[in-house]
């Protein structure tokens, strides 16, 4: 392998990682407040990309206000999921809550191939323009916007967790949802939040990568998947692991098509997710105990 | 038989939670160990029971080791457990609880259970026998048919103890059962635990209840900070001048 | 028994149908929900009683059906040993992947079984040699026992029928039984049922490998009826549909699965018009029962019962 291969494998597992990350910070943001992990996270990231194609290409909106509507509005459906769904379970366990968002996610999906057919939608990148060339391989304009405000949006997000009050008083909710009550945090006005936030960062991985990937209505699964590996490898709970995470899946993806048929790719990704459980059940940088989260219906 | 806990010494990240404990008894009889809460006693029962592997030392059941085997290694050694908060199976009725325990006599598998084949039949019989008398002599008998979760506290606390003497053990590790009983369910407790060394089966307790073992246990062991401070007869120990201080002394004051 | 008089009565339903059936297209949809409910009833087994979610039930199902294309079509083995391979090798690999992969829980349970879902879906897709693609493989020949071949609808409609009923009638016996028990404490605590010497980790893997069979033979019925496998069978949609059905219908009970089982068969049938707007359906009424009965249809069912009860009780 040439070195502007390994350039190349770089800048695309770099590009797909920050991806994945993004997908698994907005796991993590819910399930820090809720110890609820999201099955519709990847039809959030979707949703995006499409109502972004949209809204640039049949309602012919600039990019910027396009993209700020899909933003809000894959929020405002977060937020949508906890007041109508969510927040109304009383009885039953987290599982019960992960089996509703499995259900969202499929009504999600459903409503979308109903909605604009199961072709791909697309709009054009960020900035035009041919593509940089370092060293022989090629970075997109398209990849340097993804692997920007990827890393952009995750200090924002290290910094929301450690710093701020609305940050921190999350973090208590999923440790002690009772205790935090009893501290004076309204748990529902969080837990809500938490939805939102993980709705709009799902929003915008989808609106940063559909120049790149296209966006079709079944992909959200195995992005939420992917997501899921990334915070998996990473372990669960903290924000730096899911960077760590999905930047090792981004390149192990970018690797595997280097040497296999492009078909394998997932499979190769999701083969290191089962492997690296096996060894660590707790993620490969250990993370908060999982036990809690064990317990069938 | 007899039980041999040797040099038992757990860590959990920078804290020992049992350190250089021993102490042995033989049974049938009624042992106890005491200790303020955190004193590293359920860690203790956890160890004996193969839940959790020792740092140091070791357990020897009639002179074989049993620690840092697997529970239900442990559990086939004839030692059987309740747990502080009762662990038991909601939606399913008290007497299928109390068959669990049974679990071990019955034989077959999963195609000659189903099928009924083979010895299955006859064994699931048996042990159907042998868990009324146990739901007979734990008063569970006119509660058989209710689901298990809608019972309250000190049925549940009895039908742990149904369970775990369903599966015939020698031994019986009973951590904090007199806690949450009232005064009356407490007597009639102490006095079934009683009769059980008549019928071979020695009693390990676990109890921040002083007063209820003290009339039980013929030897008691006390922790504190997860280390031994004392053992004897509740005599002694009463009269340990670092039980005293350490645990009885707080009380008395 | 009281339940064992429902199934009697169901059986008896069963066998009078084809007197008012007319047409094979109800036929098939019976089959089909025989089908779904040998699967729901594997995925009951393992989720709604041992505890241990799969959303990878599609694999194995995808397995089964294979099994039986391939060693009929390319083999030319008669289709008796085609089904008995596709129960028997979907267990023995679900054992075998079960043993380590069963020591995780909760979400990493279901996205790890998510992930074998997706991988065996990737190996139908790309060991073209075998599967023959997305192309898949057609001229599977049907279920022969003795002189008996079951290609007609009304055949099928029977034999479906009856491995459907025993299926739900051993499912019923298992969880009364000892082994039935074990499972159901190792659902709720794994302390516990550990303690009275039950090995948790075994257990497990063979409720899989259970589970995995059961799917394994569904694929099988479907393959040797259909006549044709392709991947898009068995995606992991397949898999999140069975487990949403299963929760409408009820996770803890295995009349609940089938009740999902049918839901699962007869609703795209229902919603024909809207042709894929079933999802909206299904996943509709997984957010709204959740959302009021965590035990899905089957709790509602309980709650009726136990109201009557107590009404009965009152006036008495």
């Amino acid at each position: 392998m040439t070195s502007a291969e390994i350039l190349q494998l770089l800048i695309t597992g770099l590009t797909v990682g920050s991806i994945y990350a993004l997908v698994g910070l907005g796991f993590n943001l819910i399930f820090n407040a809720t110890d609820v992990i999201n099955f519709a996270q990847g039809e959030f990231v979707v949703l995006g990309g499409i109502l972004t194609a949209i809204a640039v290409g049949t309602a012919g909106l600039p990019l910027w206000l396009a993209v700020i509507v899909a933003i809000v509005l894959v929020g405002a459906l977060g937020a949508l999921i906890d007041f109508a769904a969510i927040s109304r379970v009383r009885r039953g366990s987290v599982m019960t809550l992960a089996m509703i968002t499995l259900g969202l996610a499929v009504i999600v999906k459903t409503s979308l191939l109903l909605w604009v057919g199961p072709d791909p939608l697309y709009f054009d990148p960020f900035t035009p323009g041919p593509p940089i060339r370092i060293f022989g391989a090629v970075l997109q304009l398209q990849a340097i916007w993804v692997i920007g405000i990827g890393v952009l949006v995750m200090v924002a997000l290290k910094f929301f967790f450690s710093h701020s009050r609305v940050g921190r008083e999350m973090l208590a909710c999923a440790i002690d949802r009772e205790a935090a009550q009893l501290m004076g945090i309204n748990v529902g006005a969080t837990v809500r939040l938490s939805f939102i936030l993980s709705g709009a960062l799902g929003g915008l991985a989808g609106v940063l990568i559909t120049p790149l990937t296209n966006a079709t209505y079944d992909q959200g699964f195995t992005l939420a998947l992917k997501g899921f590996a990334a915070c998996a490898l990473g372990g669960f709970g903290r924000a730096s692991s899911a960077i760590v995470g999905g930047f090792a899946l981004g390149l192990i993806e970018a690797a595997s098509v280097a040497v296999l048929p492009s078909g394998l790719k997932d499979s190769v990704a999701l083969s290191v997710l089962i492997l690296a459980l096996m060894i660590r059940p707790s993620g490969l940088l250990g993370g908060r105990e999982e036990r809690r989260h064990t317990q069938a219906m | 038989m007899k039980i041999e806990i040797d040099d038992i010494g757990v860590r959990f990240g920078g804290l020992w939670a049992n350190r250089n404990v021993s102490f042995s008894f033989e049974g049938p009889s009624i042992t106890a160990v005491i200790g303020p809460n955190g004193a590293g006693k359920s860690t203790l029962f956890n160890v004996m029971t193969g839940f959790i592997k020792p740092a140091t030392g070791e357990i020897r059941l009639r002179g074989e080791r049993i620690s840092g085997q697997a529970p239900e290694k442990v559990a086939a050694r004839r030692i059987g457990r309740t747990f502080q908060i009762p662990e038991i199976c909601h939606e399913m009725s008290v007497r299928d609880n109390v068959l669990v325990g049974a679990h071990r006599h019955i034989r077959g598998n999963l195609f000659s259970q189903v099928l009924n084949i083979g010895a299955s039949g006859a064994a699931e019989r048996e042990a159907g026998d042998r868990v009324d008398v146990i739901l007979k002599d734990t008063r569970l008998y006119d509660l058989r048919d209710r689901p298990a979760g809608t019972l309250p506290l000190g049925r549940v606390r009895l039908l742990e103890i149904a369970r775990a003497l369903a599966s015939e053990p020698e031994l019986l590790l009973l951590d904090e059962a007199a806690s949450g009983l009232n005064s009356q369910e407490s007597a009639e407790l102490a006095a079934f635990i009683r009769t059980l060394p008549s019928r071979g089966i020695s009693v390990l307790l676990i109890e921040h209840n002083v007063g209820f073992v003290m009339e039980l246990a013929s030897t008691v062991a006390v922790l504190d900070h997860g280390q031994l401070i004392a053992v004897g007869t509740p005599e002694e120990v009463r009269n340990n001048e670092a039980v005293i201080t350490a645990y009885l002394g707080k009380r008395k004051s | 028994m009281r339940q064992i008089h429902v199934l009697l009565a169901l059986i008896l339903a069963w066998l009078l149908a084809p007197l008012l059936i007319e047409t094979g297209g109800t036929f098939n949809l019976f089959i089909f929900a025989f089908i779904n409910l040998i699967l729901v009833l594997g995925l009951s087994l393992l989720f709604g009683y041992a505890g241990q979610i799969s959303l990878g039930q599609a694999g194995f199902y995808g397995i089964g059906a294979y099994m039986a294309a391939v060693l009929t079509v390319r083999t030319g083995l008669p289709p008796v040993l085609g089904l008995v391979a596709a129960i028997i090798v979907p267990a023995a690999l679900g054992y075998i992947i079960g043993r380590p992969v069963l020591r995780l829980r909760g979400y990493y349970l279901a996205m790890v079984t998510a992930a074998l879902g997706l991988i065996l879906h990737t190996i139908f897709v790309e060991w073209v040699d075998v599967t023959g693609g997305y192309s898949g493989i057609t001229g599977i020949p049907a279920l022969t026992i003795g002189t008996l071949t079951a290609r007609s609808p009304v055949t099928m409609y029977y034999l479906s029928g009856a491995v459907g009923f025993t299926v739900m009638l051993l499912a019923l016996r298992l969880v009364d039984t000892a082994y039935g028990r074990a499972m159901r404490t190792m659902r709720e605590s794994e302390m516990a049922a550990r303690s009275c010497g039950i090995p948790t980790a075994r257990l497990k893997a063979e409720v899989f490998a259970l589970s995995a069979g059961l799917s394994g033979l569904a694929g099988a019925l479907y393959a040797q009826y259909v006549g044709f496998v392709s991947p898009e069978s068995f995606t992991i949609d397949t898999s999140i549909n069975l487990l949403l059905a299963l929760a409408v219908g009820g996770v803890g009970s295995l009349w609940g699965a089938a009740f999902g089982a049918f839901l699962l068969t007869f609703l795209p049938e229902w919603v024909h018009e809207l042709q894929n707007a079933y999802g909206l359906v299904l996943g509709a009424m997984v957010v709204v029962m959740l959302t009021l009965e965590p035990r899905g249809l089957w709790g509602i069912v309980l709650r009726l019962r136990d109201a009557f009860a107590r009404r009965q009780a009152t006036t008495a």
